[in-house]
């Protein structure tokens, strides 16, 4: 009556979920789509005009902006399915590790898509080059970003109060990836020793929070 | 009951007694025996309150990360309490080491402060324990408040070391010589013996503060620990079949 | 798999049922308000029992809700819980869905159960066709979608999001996503506060259909009345205690 689903089909079908939602109510984009185009606009007027100036803090508008969207986007993990009464099913329904992983994937789009939003308007603002090991700093930064979203956004959904604790939480856990992801965007910066750095962030964050997150999800 | 109270109590003025005696010690040794700095004069005697801060911040930061592995594991509260005692002891010992060190680095370095690894670490140190035991206010279930903040402490402890290389790593790329980097020149023996003491001293003092409010913890927490024995239940089993229907 | 992260004893195999699947249950049977309410036909010696609740409680703030409860609902019963407001009914509801950790005691539950909070379950954004089958998909039962809407009597609402309808479609919304998924336990949390005499009517109708196919129900209500005559218990939650009345 009631056959298990594998773990691996349910994260599929919490990702495919997850997309029909966004597709449906387009919560992510306009979360993130605006606030990009706006902070680095704004960090152009901050810190430039000349390109001189703008050039060397390119990367590092480009990861303040992505650590800065972890804070709305984590809304999407937990926060708007209490709000909206659907939390409970979904626990019911997914296993916690396909729910984390489903959701991981889902947070990991928005913050690349965050990711590569910033560093277009970069490359055309900043007239800053983005190196190739970028795109490495780029994928692996915001997938630790998005453990830390995922595991820290159920963590302050499930609480009455303090919910603005989440900034407080994600953006210190959150700054190798702002520091290695901003140094393998500069050109010149030696690669290597950043890209260990940035793989062993995400391994650490990766398993920290998938180990922690059952406990997260218990009421 | 009584006679574990009264044999707690009893250590409690031993270690108290210790604890005097070595933080005099401390105190004598380090403003009147050991020289001062040949460089750096008298603002050096600051170093035998901070690096012994700094110990305990870090010694109460380890024990929060296995009380709280303990708590996650038995699921009980008695640990959550360690973990919470030695947490706050570690956020005031924190707050204190980065307050000295800064007030140490004025006349030294000329600043309050500077892009230094240790620096950066024990201010992101300060703010993951500070939201460890701000987390437990998310909601009023003890246990509930409790579970939370032992994933906080996992996720921010494991976090600490990859921090640290962070800013290891954008120093040392930016600029090459570190402005803490250690003195080569050995430390006086009386300088070495001063800092022994306080160091100490603050172990004691930090021991039976954790071991106080533990007592204030447990007394405002439920009077028993969690797992007693099953009551039976007053209504008896209740059992639901289908009834049977004309 | 049973509900979150929430302790679950061994589990006991529910032996295989004549009658087949949810799909196969729900095909050919009468749409909602197109019939009496009838109650399922159920050999009570082939009812192995779905949850068992062994000594369990749940303590907020440091004090039991209830004293200790050891409940077993077999398949296919349906049981009201009634009790005044904050007597713990939804606790007892989210502990039985495995959503709540006990603070004491043991639960044993063989297969999916599911809690349902009046209309609540599906994203707002969402169509109904589409909430429902996102639903059903995460627990590999793409195939129920239809006839569970059918049985809700969804059709004409299939394109209509989940946040524009009224709380009584919502009701049947959520009621037709949870259907789907086939559960082997399913927990209603006051799915009758929004419904009118006929809406109550029709949810007998369903809830007939559900426990056809094998599903424990336990239901938390205000209005038990019309349901009652179909329901074989009635768990009353007051002063401290869960007992059958």
């Amino acid at each position: 009556m009631t056959e298990p689903v594998p773990v691996v089909a349910q994260a599929v079908a919490v990702l495919r979920r997850e997309v029909a939602v966004e597709r449906a109510g387009r919560e992510a984009l306009v979360t993130t789509a605006p606030y990009v185009a706006a902070f680095v606009v704004l960090a152009g007027l901050a810190f430039g005009p000349s390109p001189q100036q703008l050039a060397p803090v390119a990367g590092g508008t480009t990861w303040l902006a992505v650590l800065g969207a972890t804070v709305p986007l984590a809304r999407a993990v937990a926060a708007a399915e209490v709000a909206e009464d659907s939390w409970d099913l979904l626990r019911g329904l997914a296993a916690p590790g396909a729910l984390f992983t489903g959701k991981l994937l889902a947070a990991w789009a928005a913050l690349a898509l965050t990711w590569a939003l910033a560093t277009g308007l970069v490359v055309l603002l900043f007239e800053a080059p983005v190196p190739p090991q970028a795109l490495y700093g780029g994928a692996l930064g915001t997938l630790a970003l998005a453990a830390l979203t995922t595991g820290f956004g159920v963590l302050v959904a499930a609480g009455t109060r303090r919910r603005g604790l989440l900034a407080a939480l994600v953006l210190p856990a959150g700054l190798p990836a702002l520091l290695a992801g901003t140094q393998l965007a500069t050109p010149g910066v030696p690669v290597l020793p950043w890209a260990v750095l940035m793989t062993l962030y995400a391994a650490t964050v990766l398993a920290a929070v998938w180990a922690v997150f059952p406990v997260l999800l218990e009421e | 009951m009584a006679t574990t109270t009264t044999r707690s109590r009893r250590t409690d003025r031993l270690l108290a007694a210790a604890t005097v005696l070595a933080a005099g010690a401390a105190a004598v040794l380090a403003l009147l025996v050991a020289p001062p700095d040949a460089v750096q004069g008298q603002p050096q005697r600051l170093m035998y309150v901070h690096v012994p801060a700094a110990w305990l911040a870090y010694l109460s930061f380890a024990a929060v990360l296995v009380a709280s592995v303990a708590h996650l594991v038995t699921r009980d509260l008695r640990w959550d309490r360690r973990a919470r005692a030695a947490a706050e002891l570690g956020v005031g010992m924190t707050a204190l080491a980065i307050a000295l060190g800064s007030i140490w680095g004025r006349p030294v370095w000329g600043a309050w402060w500077v892009w230094d690894p240790r620096l950066v670490t024990t201010v992101v140190l300060l703010l993951v324990y500070l939201g460890h035991l701000s987390v437990r206010g998310l909601g009023d279930d003890p246990a509930t408040g409790a579970r939370r903040a032992a994933a906080v402490g996992v996720i921010g402890f494991v976090n600490v070391p990859v921090v640290h290389f962070s800013v290891v790593w954008w120093r040392t790329l930016h600029q090459p010589a570190s402005v803490l980097s250690p003195d080569p020149a050995p430390m006086d023996p009386r300088m070495a013996t001063a800092l022994g003491v306080a160091v100490l001293a603050f172990t004691l003092a930090g021991v039976l503060v954790v071991r106080r409010r533990l007592r204030v913890l447990a007394a405002a927490g439920p009077a028993e620990p969690a797992p007693a024995p099953l009551p039976s239940p007053v209504t008896g089993p209740l059992v639901v079949t289908p009834r049977i229907r004309p | 798999m049973t509900g979150g992260a929430a302790a679950c004893g061994p589990v006991r195999p529910v032996p295989p049922r004549a009658g087949g699947s949810y799909s196969d249950a729900m095909v050919g049977q009468p749409a909602v308000g197109s019939g009496p309410a009838s109650p399922p036909a159920v050999d009570p010696a082939a009812a192995a029992p779905v949850l068992t609740l062994t000594g369990v409680s749940r303590a907020h703030g440091g004090r039991p809700v209830w004293a200790p409860v050891d409940l077993s609902l077999a398949a296919g019963t349906l049981t009201l819980v009634t009790g005044p407001n904050g007597a713990g009914k939804t606790t007892l509801l989210r502990l039985a869905a495995g959503l709540l950790r006990p603070s004491t005691g043991f639960r044993a539950c063989a297969g999916r159960a599911l809690y349902v909070r009046g209309g609540g379950g599906l994203r707002t954004a969402q169509t109904v066709a589409d909430a429902v089958s996102v639903t059903a998909a995460l627990a590999g039962r793409g195939a129920a979608v239809l006839p569970a809407v059918d049985l809700l009597g969804l059709r004409g609402l299939a394109d209509r999001r989940v946040g524009t309808l009224s709380a009584g479609e919502r009701v049947r919304a959520a009621l037709a996503a949870a259907i789907a998924c086939g559960p082997a336990l399913l927990c209603l949390d006051e799915p009758t506060a929004a419904l009118d005499r006929q809406g109550l009517l029709d949810l007998a109708v369903v809830l007939g259909v559900v426990r056809g196919s094998g599903t424990a129900v336990l239901l938390a209500t205000h209005q038990p009345d019309v349901l009652r005559p179909s329901a074989d218990a009635q768990l009353a939650v007051a002063d401290g205690r869960v007992a059958l009345s």
